[in-house]
């Protein structure tokens, strides 16, 4: 069958190595092949903080107070709420600031953030590192998902997939995640899809050249510090 | 892109896959965490593995700032062979020149990138070890530092084993053309390099072609285009790409020197203007003829003195801003070069005096007689093959001896003036009456020796008037082969203007004085070889390699 992957040692989900951890239900990580890991947000309220304390969503190695800016996803938009020294587009950040596509942000010294809404039609955005302070592991960006995450080939799209040949994308709905594409074949776990499927539990989703999964983060194992 | 194992996949013990990072020539990589939670690259050695192995062993141990470490290398449960190393987060270079850069990133970015490349590939080789796959994929940026990757096609260098290998591996398009032959020394790494360096300034490779076969071809047999580099440039990449190892830069570390070199050399911010010839002042009428160019070596000994202010002039660019090879510069001329050079022009300046005498005799400019114009001509050759032939020995020497030359061509010019006295007086020739011409003398005498006989100069005028106009310019401009251009106006005037200053000072007939001048000016430059700029580098080549 096309786009199945020839795939030798494909095990079963890992995420749950220890009974001592627990699922989070608002962060996620995506992994795609030859394209990188991203950190997946569903709540409308992100804090990014730095890595002493653990209560920031997005906890980077850098110096910055436990809880040093909040994003807001609201109906308007997004809002930056700084409790540390920040900048939006070189401003200094009173407050709050809103969000447009494309502001660079600053926090303290060094850590500096892109903040793009690729596309009117989701309120989905993307944070992506600018400066080289990561989490405790090397992921390639942020999403704040709204409810859809679109990955793909176009300019449009939440996740970059300059090689595919088309979008898939993956849709957060009553805390569960769906994926689906409109042209491409896909498989998950192997199984051909027809229209939507879910994928909570770490399932690959194959295509004929594309293989990704999303992996839900469990506190204890956080690559990206945990709270 | 199709990977063989998935996400979450756990080949090894210990290691987990999370996602596929690319694929190499040699196999598959991948990002995996360690159960620790360490992150690494995961390489999976699928086409050359024992080749591979071999050299991942000898490097195994190896640390370097500009090194991807290599932790391990591990068996799985099938028999595969698996390479654990650093996981660089940066991008690769490759990347960087296609999204940031397609049109060639600035020289210090450049200097940036070719410095860690040479520190940490300088290592393996002082080690004993060539990387024989440099190529931007393979470099990253992280943190800070240049990053080298995939040293596992490194290999031991030891006289017996050159040429042992055959395979031609490697992507062809920064490939050695002795690679084919399957040599790898460490020049091999240097041509890469320079590929690389060369990619980097202008955003494409030296070679390209449809397919391996015609761009390894190229390699071996089509010279670099150099063009599209700045011109400071050319020679670094033209050494560091030379087809014979043997000519090639022995090493990185001498390829960031040229670099270096030529970058240092470039042309200042704000260049000086070009000065204006001030006709009247010839005091020292050679002083205003400093070059444009912007090297201060060029400067002549008396010229700091007398130099324009530096006004910034917008919009008006230096004409010779960028020419590596201005006139002045020390470079080595072998004997029959020089000899060929010489009479070369010597051959040359003959129809063009005969031209320039024929021309002034049609004219009836002074000359009635046609005696006279043959007597001007032989006047205007001497002189013109004593230029010659005392500029185009000094050519190249530097300018330690410029008051020697001067003191050399005042002597010559006396000589010059006596033996054209002769002429005239063979020929019975009088020149135009002074009288005629212009008021008395400044200067009619020197102690008891009389300058001007009635109406005429005597021998000692023709040899003072000579041996000033001989003095007191700076000839070896007007022939050296890198001049800024062949026939250069600015000489000509100045020329002029000496000559018409002497022959007020001497009582020299004014219309002979300054004929002879620009006949001599125009014979002379015309006659002397010059090379244009761009032709320089290849020149140069040329006179260095015989």
């Amino acid at each position: 069958m096309t786009g199945l992957l020839e795939t030798r040692a494909m095990s079963s989900p890992r995420h749950l190595q220890d009974g001592t951890t627990s699922i989070d239900e608002d962060r996620f990580l995506l992994w795609i092949d030859g394209v990188g890991g991203f950190l997946l947000l569903t709540q409308p309220l992100v804090t990014i903080g730095g890595p002493n304390g653990a209560d920031a969503d997005i906890q980077l190695l850098a110096s910055l107070s436990r809880r040093h800016a909040t994003v807001h996803r609201d109906a308007g938009g997004y809002l930056l709420e700084a409790a540390g020294p920040a900048r939006v587009n070189n401003r200094p950040v009173v407050e709050s600031v809103e969000l447009t596509d494309g502001a660079q942000i600053s926090l303290g010294e060094t850590v500096r953030l892109q903040f793009n809404r690729p596309t009117i039609l989701s309120a989905s955005a993307r944070l992506s590192f600018q400066s080289d302070h990561r989490p405790t592991h090397s992921l390639d960006g942020v999403i704040l998902v709204d409810d859809t995450c679109l990955i793909g080939p176009g300019q449009d799209c939440h996740v970059s997939c300059p090689e595919w040949t088309d979008s898939v994308i993956l849709i957060h709905r009553d805390s569960s995640w769906f994926v689906r594409s409109p042209r491409l074949p896909l498989c998950v776990d192997g199984k051909p899809i027809r229209g939507e499927a879910t994928i909570d539990d770490g399932q690959v989703v194959t295509g004929e050249d594309l293989c990704f999964r999303l992996e839900p983060l469990s506190s204890g194992q956080s690559p990206t510090g945990g709270r | 892109m199709k990977f063989t194992f998935a996400p979450e996949s756990t080949p090894l013990p210990g290691y987990t896959i999370k996602r596929a990072i690319q694929r190499g020539g040699f196999g598959e990589v991948y990002y995996a965490l360690t159960d620790g939670g360490k992150e690494v690259a995961l390489k999976l050695l699928q086409n050359n593995p024992d080749i591979e192995i071999r050299g991942t062993r000898q490097c195994l141990n190896l640390k370097h700032q500009n090194l991807v470490t290599i932790f391990d290398i591990k068996s799985d449960d099938d028999g595969d062979v698996w390479v654990v190393m650093e996981y660089v987060t940066g991008q690769g270079l490759d990347r960087v020149i296609a999204e940031d850069f397609p049109d060639g990133m600035p020289p210090e970015e450049a200097r940036w990138w070719l410095a860690g490349l040479a520190d940490g590939v300088g290592y393996l080789h002082d080690r004993g070890i060539v990387h024989r796959d440099l190529k931007p994929a393979n470099l990253y940026r992280e943190g800070g530092l240049v990053k080298v990757g995939d040293i596992g096609l490194s290999k031991i260098i030891t006289p017996s084993q050159r040429g042992a290998q055959t395979e031609s591996i490697g992507t062809v398009y920064y490939m050695a053309p002795e690679v084919s032959r399957g040599e790898y020394g460490r020049e091999v790494d240097v041509y890469s390099t320079a590929v690389v360096l060369y990619e980097l300034l202008t955003g494409r490779v030296p070679f390209d072609g449809e397919t391996t076969a015609e761009i390894l071809m190229k390699h071996l047999s089509e010279e670099p285009d150099l063009s599209p580099l700045p011109i400071r440039f050319r020679p670094v990449l033209a050494h560091a790409l030379n087809k014979d190892p043997t000519a090639r830069t022995p090493t990185l570390e001498q390829l960031l020197k040229e670099f270096d070199a030529a970058e240092t050399r470039r042309e200042p911010l704000e260049p000086p203007p070009p000065p204006e010839p001030p006709v009247a002042k010839t005091d020292d009428s050679t002083a205003n003829e400093t070059p444009t160019t912007d090297d201060v070596v060029l400067v002549d000994d008396d010229a700091p003195p007398t130099r324009p202010k530096t006004v910034t002039r917008p919009g008006r660019p230096p004409r010779t801003a960028s020419v590596p090879y201005p006139p002045l510069s020390v470079r080595p001329i072998p004997l029959p070069r020089r000899m060929m050079e010489m009479t070369a022009a010597m051959t040359a300046a003959i129809p063009f005096t005969v031209l320039l005498a024929t021309g002034i005799w049609l004219l009836g400019m002074s000359h009635d007689d046609p005696l006279e114009a043959v007597a001007y001509g032989l006047t205007t050759l001497m002189a013109a093959w004593t230029v010659l032939c005392s500029t185009k020995i000094w050519e190249g020497t530097g300018h330690e001896s410029l008051h020697l030359r001067r003191l050399s061509l005042l002597c010559l010019g006396g000589g010059v003036g006596a033996v054209s006295w002769w002429f005239h007086q063979v020929l019975l020739l009088d020149l135009p009456s002074i009288a005629a011409d212009q008021g008395s003398a400044l200067v009619s005498s020197i102690g008891s020796v009389e300058l001007v006989d009635g109406s005429q100069p005597t021998l000692a005028g023709y040899v003072m008037f000579f041996a000033l106009l001989f003095g007191m310019r700076r000839w070896w401009w007007h022939t050296d082969t890198f001049r800024p251009r062949r026939l250069r106006v600015a000489s000509l005037v100045l020329t002029l203007a000496l000559s018409c200053l002497l022959s007020m000072v001497l009582g020299f007939p004014i219309r002979t004085a300054t004929s002879w001048a620009v006949g001599i000016s125009v014979v002379v430059q015309l006659a002397a070889p010059w090379i244009s700029p761009e032709n320089r580098q290849a020149y140069m080549e040329v006179t260095e390699h015989g």
